[in-house]
């Protein structure tokens, strides 16, 4: 794993919210308002990089939507990047885009979407991620995404065509009403797309959300398994090679980017809600984003929350992110990273194997789908244990 | 003080009659809390007794009733519980007095609690002053009631005052009855002082405050007393009377009197309820007759959900028990609780307000055993043992014959319901005795029933199936031999001793069924799946699976908030440390209540 900087800027923009997301965004923004905090993020970069030239390999624009804010500010903002950060060649760039919002710009004028994927590739992005979620239009509606699966076929090919090698596409299941059905299809239709990533999570309707109210429609945790099985066994013969709980990649594909953040690698975050870890210590700007933009123009570069992790804390979560991954948790490096081994789970570990929860070979435990499903209690379970 | 002029009684009720209420008017109409202070239910100042409407400590305030016959009275005012698990407070209460109030709704007419309680009254040869309340309700009929009364209980009633507590209807005639029918107290200031302890009470700053009544003899402040049960000696501080809110000293006690003594005693256990004190020097040769000793009917293991707290727990029961001498407690451990007590209650009621007072007055997290009665087992060596604790319960091999207790005991209900009643008493192993009329709509059955089986619902059963309208009262009657059997409960295969308890063969498919499905409700379902399993002997007869966890997962972690995953996993292992960890299975403290109430 790379010992360069990751790089990431939120930009928390929606057209309109999706009815089931709680990340931290905003609606009804003027342009004006995205123009001074696209200001905010530069000058952050700007006097964060003023003396510590650092080296980066790779960039990711999360949001929100960042492709609402419009080509232009999205090409100053990753010029800001390259002049701030020394951004090595062959340096993963990804912005997160809704298929249905590429057809017009920040303006609401309709656009070729051909030709504001090319203004993005141009600008240096290489990898793009569109959120299909589903190939079923009910089910789109029912989400409040403002797309059809014809949208995401569109936006796919547009980006083949803008010059984008390298698409992931994201799904979810545990939908409400979800039957078995709907969910083959959709990853039927997500596969013929050819991506070379792709992400599936599992819809969580969490308090406060408009979605909230049909948590009762929601699967079984049974069905939820039965679907988590399905899919990982489906895009595994289809070449997609699980490298995390609920990411998929064709080889030499996995996002270069979320993996720092499970191989402990550093990262830093500008935006309001955008997280940190440098040196030890993890740190961010609270989800306003006028708090944040009054800091920034006010030179005050303090997080809003930091938190320095110890060597017991970091050992903790050690464990908690090797196990997410499927290159697992391997004893010889907890020993000689921690001087921590497995040994007092070794009875519970047995027992896991048997359960085919998990596998334990050569030193290396890795949890088996079925494992990742249940991943919470087991690591709870290791980590009292050991 | 003239001794003519001390009235000493208590009120006795069954609930919801009325007694507390018209302890509020009697206060009010004696002046002796102003009506900022007053709030209703006065004397039950203990917060459980005002949100259950129940009183369950005796209590006792000193009236100053000016008559219009122009005497000014001391009326010693001391509050009864009135639950069937409380008589031993009843009996402590009345001991104390000259008379006793009987209040009766004149609605509902004479309930089992009211007669028990009465008869206890006729026992310490106490004058009953019957009183009929409720009289504005539409449904109220005092002539009949009045009937009843003479005719069960065979106390003149046809000119008693009828009365509205509630409403301060004719209230003072109260008063007045007291005054006329109560005989003053005997008194006999001359002789060494012999003095009563009814109740106690710790105080942080005073010690413990003995509540005392004075047969015979003077105390104040100075003297030197001694506790003839324990022999303890004390200089007396401070002696004075019970006001409604506050305590108000004075410079002595003479005999009749009822008040309290501090004598910066920090031993709880020097002071017994029932026990005598007299003078260190020149005492009394023999302590009054005190109190019949109260025998615990209900056991159950109290243990800390926190082991660290066990010394915290043996504190706060020696606090209670001064407070609440019936309450009886001695340690024992269990390998899925680890330390705690097996501790004695009156019954179940009892045993709820027990632990309802620790968790609350003593802020403590408690795991509470299914209650148990006290089984009396005959070994093939001859040898008879006592069992409080399933755990100890011997192996059938050594067992010649096992007995439970049994009590006797007294429904009344309107006849309606007789059918519901026997039914529910024949579920309950309950052999029919006999059956009268009390009047065309009312009835009484007597029944011998084993305490096993009331112990856990009946009560609730009883109410349930007659509207609210059946009373009960028990008396103990004795052990019977008996069919028992001893249930254990296992999780995962293993044994969960907390889990074991007896029971009766014929009960024994039934209630095993019925754990087995309420554990697994209450056991969250973990990695593994997990056996509960019911077994007599090595005979298992009842099996559910908690099946195993299927999703417990963070799908996103997203923009590298690590942060906000590693909270959850904290609280998730947070979760589980307050869970009882047997072998491989977590179980939560829920669990083992759940068990406790099986037919909900």
């Amino acid at each position: 794993m790379s010992n360069k900087l990751g790089i990431y800027l939120h930009l928390p923009f929606c057209r309109q919210r999706c009815g089931y997301c709680d990340f931290y965004s905003t609606c009804g923004k003027t342009v004006f308002d995205m123009r001074r905090y696209v200001h905010a993020l530069e000058r952050h970069i700007v006097l964060l990089t003023d003396y510590t030239p650092m080296e980066a390999d790779t960039v990711y624009f999360g949001g929100g939507t960042p492709s609402v804010i419009g080509t232009v500010a999205l090409e100053s903002l990753i010029k800001t990047v390259k002049n701030r950060f020394s951004v090595t060649e062959d340096a993963e760039i990804t912005i997160e885009a809704n298929p249905g919002e590429i057809y017009r710009d920040f303006m609401q004028k309709s656009v070729n979407p051909a030709k504001t994927l090319g203004l993005l590739r141009g600008a240096g992005f290489n990898r793009i991620s569109f959120g299909v979620q589903s190939s079923d239009s009910a089910q789109l509606y029912m989400l409040g995404r403002r797309h059809t699966f014809e949208d995401a076929k569109n936006a796919v090919s547009a980006a083949r065509d803008a010059g984008f090698e390298n698409i992931s596409l994201d799904l979810m299941y545990a939908l409400p009403g979800h039957t078995m059905e709907t969910w083959k299809k959709s990853i039927s239709d997500v596969i013929s797309l050819e991506p070379e990533h792709i992400s599936c999570y599992a819809l969580r309707l969490e308090e406060g959300t408009p979605l909230y109210r049909l948590r009762n429609e929601q699967p079984e945790d049974d069905f939820q398994l039965l679907q988590y099985l399905y899919m990982c066994e489906v895009l595994r013969s289809a070449g997609y090679e699980q490298y995390e709980v609920s990411n998929f990649a064709r080889p030499g594909r996995h996002s270069r980017h979320n993996s720092k953040y499970w191989a402990h690698c550093d990262y830093f975050g500008f935006g309001a809600g955008a997280h940190s870890f440098i040196g030890g210590k993890r740190f961010y700007y609270a989800p306003d984003m006028e708090s944040y933009e009054k800091k920034i123009l006010t030179d005050d570069l303090t997080p809003d929350e930091i938190e320095i992790i110890g060597e017991d804390e970091l050992f903790e979560e050690f464990v908690m992110l090797s196990l997410r991954t499927t290159k697992g948790l391997n004893e010889e490096e907890m020993i000689r990273r921690f001087s921590r081994g497995l040994s007092g789970a070794h009875e519970f570990i047995e027992r896991c194997v048997q359960e085919r929860l998990v596998t334990f070979e050569n030193g290396v435990l890795k949890l088996t789908p079925e494992g990742f499903f249940v991943s919470n209690a087991v690591i709870v379970e290791i980590l009292c244990l050991i | 003080m003239k001794k003519e002029n001390i009235r000493n009684f208590s009120i006795i009720a069954h609930i919801d009659h009325g007694k507390s209420t018209l302890a509020d008017r009697l206060l009010e109409l004696c002046n002796a809390v102003d009506m900022r202070t007053m709030s209703s239910q006065l004397l039950d100042n203990m917060a459980l007794e005002r949100e259950r409407g129940i009183t369950i400590k005796a209590r006792a305030v000193r009236l100053d009733y000016d008559s219009p016959d122009g005497n000014r009275y001391h009326m010693n005012l001391i509050d009864t519980p009135g639950h069937v698990d409380f008589n031993y407070e009843v009996s402590r209460s009345l001991a104390a007095c000259e008379g006793a109030i009987l209040v009766v709704d004149a609605s509902q007419g004479i309930e089992a609690q009211t007669l028990a309680n009465t008869y206890l009254a006729l026992e310490h040869n106490l004058e009953v002053v019957p009183v009929i309340n409720k009289i504005d309700l539409p449904a109220a009929d005092p002539a009949r009631v009045k009937k009843e009364i003479e005719d069960i209980i065979g106390v003149p009633a046809q000119d008693s005052p009828e009365i509205s507590a509630k409403n301060g209807i004719n209230v003072e005639s109260v008063l007045e009855e007291i005054v006329k029918l109560v005989p003053p107290p005997k008194s006999d200031d001359e002789s060494p002082l012999r003095a009563l302890i009814f109740d106690s009470q710790y105080d942080s700053y005073r010690g413990v405050i003995v509540y005392v009544r004075l047969m015979e003899g003077t105390l104040r402040a100075g003297d030197f007393v001694r506790m003839m049960a324990t022999g303890a000696e004390y200089e007396v501080v401070e002696v004075g009377v019970m006001r409604a809110t506050t305590l108000e000293s004075c410079d002595v006690l003479t005999s009749g009197e009822v008040g309290y003594f501090t004598a910066s005693i920090k031993d709880l256990g020097d002071t017994h309820v029932g026990d005598t004190v007299t003078w260190a020097e020149g005492g009394a040769s023999e302590p009054l007759p005190g109190y019949r000793k109260v025998k615990s009917m209900v056991f159950s293991g109290v243990y800390p959900a926190d082991g660290a707290k066990y010394p915290d727990l043996r504190d706060s029961l020696d606090k209670l028990q001064l407070n609440d001498a019936s309450l009886t407690f001695e340690p024992e451990s269990s390998v899925a609780l680890g330390f705690g007590f097996r501790c004695g209650f009156l019954g179940l009621l009892h045993m709820e307000i027990i632990q309802e007072r620790l968790e609350r007055e003593f802020s403590l997290d408690l795991i509470t055993t299914a209650p148990s009665v006290e089984y009396r087992v005959t070994l093939t060596s001859g040898e008879t043992v006592m069992i409080a604790n399933p755990l100890n319960y011997p192996s059938p091999a050594v067992i010649e014959y096992a007995e439970e207790p049994f009590v006797n005991a007294n429904i009344m209900s309107p006849t309606e319901y007789v059918g519901n009643i026997m039914e529910l008493c024949q579920d309950r192993r309950g052999m029919f005795k006999d059956m009268k009329y009390l009047d065309a709509t009312r009835i009484e059955l007597h029944y011998e029933l084993p305490l096993n089986e009331i112990i856990y619902d009946f009560f609730d059963a009883l109410k349930s199936c007659t509207r609210g309208y059946a009373s009960l009262d028990y008396e103990f009657l004795g052990y019977r031999k008996s069919d028992l059997v001893k249930l254990d409960i296992l999780l995962n295969g293993e044994i969960v001793d907390a889990l074991s308890f007896i029971v009766h063969t014929e009960k024994a498919y039934p209630r095993a069924r019925r754990i087995a499905e309420k554990l697994k409700e209450n056991i969250p379902r973990q990695l593994f799946e997990i056996p509960v399993q019911a077994a007599i002997g090595g005979k298992i007869i009842a099996r559910e699976t908690v099946r195993a966890l299927r999703k417990d997962v963070l799908a996103k972690c997203y923009g590298g908030d690590i942060t906000r995953k590693k909270k959850l996993l904290e609280k998730q292992k947070e979760g589980k440390r307050r869970m009882r960890s047997l072998g491989t299975v977590d179980v939560p403290q829920e669990a083992f209540m759940a068990v406790l109430k099986l037919d909900e």
